[in-house]
């Protein structure tokens, strides 16, 4: 019940920030400029009319797994701790009656939610841009289809757990910099990295880098390696958070 | 002291760095119901104490108790019996004043209608729908009480709360203050580097200066250590020679004069003739002036004093 208070707070804390417009925008982007600025060659376009709804999450997933989900991670894991430091506002909370366990894991449960929003949201801009493709440019018979919603919800979970690590690594740089710059800096460095030794140097032991996995669990080359690299991000995840909460609570200065 | 205690540190001790301690064996004691005044100057460690108080900083070395409890054994419960303003606000500068203060209100598990009445208490009513960003800074630290009061606290800590106030900004706070303590029965710790401002509505005070307790009491105590500090400038034609002649007055350098100690108007007769016998020319003899301003910067500031 009290994490349920603290998770309230939280939220609260959110309303009319940066966190919202990031959400909400940073999702509708891909969807939006696909619709607008994507030309078809005759051959995808063959290719999407053959099953509408599966090409266009597919490419849709893809998009958001490698560039935009990563990015929007690193962004908001810096943003919702900065709410704290901007404002000046940390030892009013830590002042305030709630244990140091429930002010941590509401604030990364807080940022848990953000992701579910933004992964649900894309999806849903994905699905009114093929509709949008459908009426404005190019006729693909999309109402003789369904979408596969069993397919979509497992795409996006395995894409969700994929990306805690990435979460978890992140919020604790999101909470040990008083700085915006450093931990997205960071980030974004640690994200070209993993990409480089990725697809760049096909690094052998690219799928134990975290920020490595959302991109190589969509490969059907590591098809296999998938189940390992779910539990491996759930297991960094957890790594992380401890390190992060043992920080704060150890943290000589609190405010 | 014999009310009982809302806060009492024993022995406190802590540092930064090993070489550089910041207090040192603090004994702090606010009774019930009292406002009591912790002054120091900057760097005194009047912060540091306060937020060890609260937890902010972790303690070190000695004990922290608040309402009879010791801090570290009842963190959450005590914490909600205090309402705090650690230096300046700490608000939400995207949100309104009253979604400021929702954000708190389950924590503190109190009703949406006491908002509307710590609003009104800091005379804020009419604001509680304006995004914080566009308040003054008065208005904004009158927020931050208004958040400090959201639980009906017993205890309020604020640590230099009027940094900043233009003078009404100042006057509206004592009278805010006085009000608290005297309607709602409040103990109050407030710190301040400018006794001025807390003269007027402390009953209590405790003095800090580089990590030590200098004077802790109520302001009926105080006199009596004014008396027993009482002092005298004195300029001669030789005030090194002085000093040689005063020894039993303890004299001490003072800029271009001296102070000596004196118990009482008879002595000051007397150093004037010690100095007129040792054919010293006595161009000033004049007790030092004992306003708590003066005493303040004696204790604070002179070696010895």
């Amino acid at each position: 019940m009290s994490l349920l208070i603290s998770l309230r707070s939280e939220l609260l804390k959110t309303k009319r920030t940066s966190l919202l417009y990031l959400c909400v925008c940073g999702a509708a982007l891909v969807p939006v400029m696909t619709l607008f600025f994507d030309n078809e060659s005759p051959e995808s376009l063959a290719t999407l009319k053959l099953d509408p709804w599966v090409r266009y999450l597919d490419e849709g997933s893809k998009v958001l797994s490698v560039v935009m989900l990563p990015m929007y991670i690193i962004l908001i894991c810096t943003l919702l701790p900065q709410l704290e430091f901007r404002n000046n506002a940390w030892k009013q909370v830590l002042t305030s009656p709630q244990s140091l366990g429930n002010i941590f894991a509401a604030k990364f449960l807080t940022i848990q939610l953000f992701i579910l929003a933004f992964i649900v949201l894309f999806t849903l801009f994905t699905m009114a841009s093929l509709l949008g493709v459908h009426f404005f440019r190019f006729n693909l018979d999309l109402f003789q289809r369904r979408p596969d919603w069993h397919n979509i919800a497992t795409t996006n979970g395995t894409i969700y757990l994929t990306v805690l690590a990435v979460s978890g690594l992140q919020f604790w740089f999101g909470l040990r910099f008083k700085s915006f710059l450093a931990p997205v800096g960071i980030g974004f460095c640690l994200w070209v990295l993993a990409m480089m030794s990725a697809m760049e140097y096909h690094w052998p032991h690219a799928s134990k880098i975290p920020y490595a996995f959302s991109l190589l669990a969509l490969f059907p080359k590591y098809a296999a390696k998938v189940p390992l690299m779910l539990w491996s991000s759930l297991g960094y995840c957890i790594v992380f958070l401890t390190l992060a909460f043992l920080e704060f609570k150890m943290k000589k200065i609190k405010a | 002291m014999t009310q009982s205690l809302v806060i009492k540190t024993t022995a406190l001790n802590y540092a930064y760095s090993r070489r550089e301690p910041i207090l040192q064996d603090i004994h702090l004691e606010v009774a019930q119901g009292s406002i009591y005044g912790f002054l120091g100057p900057n760097g005194s460690g009047k912060t540091t104490t306060l937020s060890l108080i609260l937890g902010l900083l972790t303690m070190q070395q000695g004990s922290i108790e608040l309402f009879g409890k010791q801090l570290a054994q009842d963190r959450i419960g005590i914490l909600k019996r205090v309402g705090s303003l650690i230096e300046t606000p700490s608000l939400y500068g995207h949100l309104t004043a009253t979604e400021n203060l929702e954000v708190y209100r389950p924590v503190y598990g109190v009703s949406r209608e006491r908002i509307n009445e710590v609003l009104k208490i800091v005379e804020l009513e009419y604001a509680g729908n304006k995004t914080v960003k566009r308040f003054s800074l008065g208005m904004k630290q009158r927020l931050a009480i208004a958040l400090a009061l959201l639980n009906r606290p017993e205890l309020l800590i604020l640590d230099e709360p009027t940094n900043g106030l233009d003078p009404n900004g100042m006057i509206e706070f004592r009278q805010l203050i006085r009000k608290l303590n005297k309607m709602y029965g409040m103990t109050i710790i407030i710190s301040s580097h400018i006794l001025a401002e807390v003269e007027k509505m402390v009953t209590h005070l405790g003095i800090i200066s580089k990590g030590k307790m200098l004077f802790q009491g109520s302001l009926k105590e105080l006199p009596s250590l004014q008396q027993h500090q009482a002092r005298l400038h004195v300029h001669t034609s030789d005030n090194e020679a002085a000093i040689r002649f005063l020894q039993e007055f303890k004299p001490a350098r003072d800029r271009d004069r001296l102070l000596v100690e004196y118990t009482g108007i008879g002595q000051v007769a007397e150093i004037n003739r010690i100095l007129t016998r040792n054919e010293l020319d006595v161009y000033l003899l004049h007790p030092k002036e004992h306003s708590l301003e003066q005493l303040f910067i004696d204790l604070t500031t002179i070696p010895n004093a």
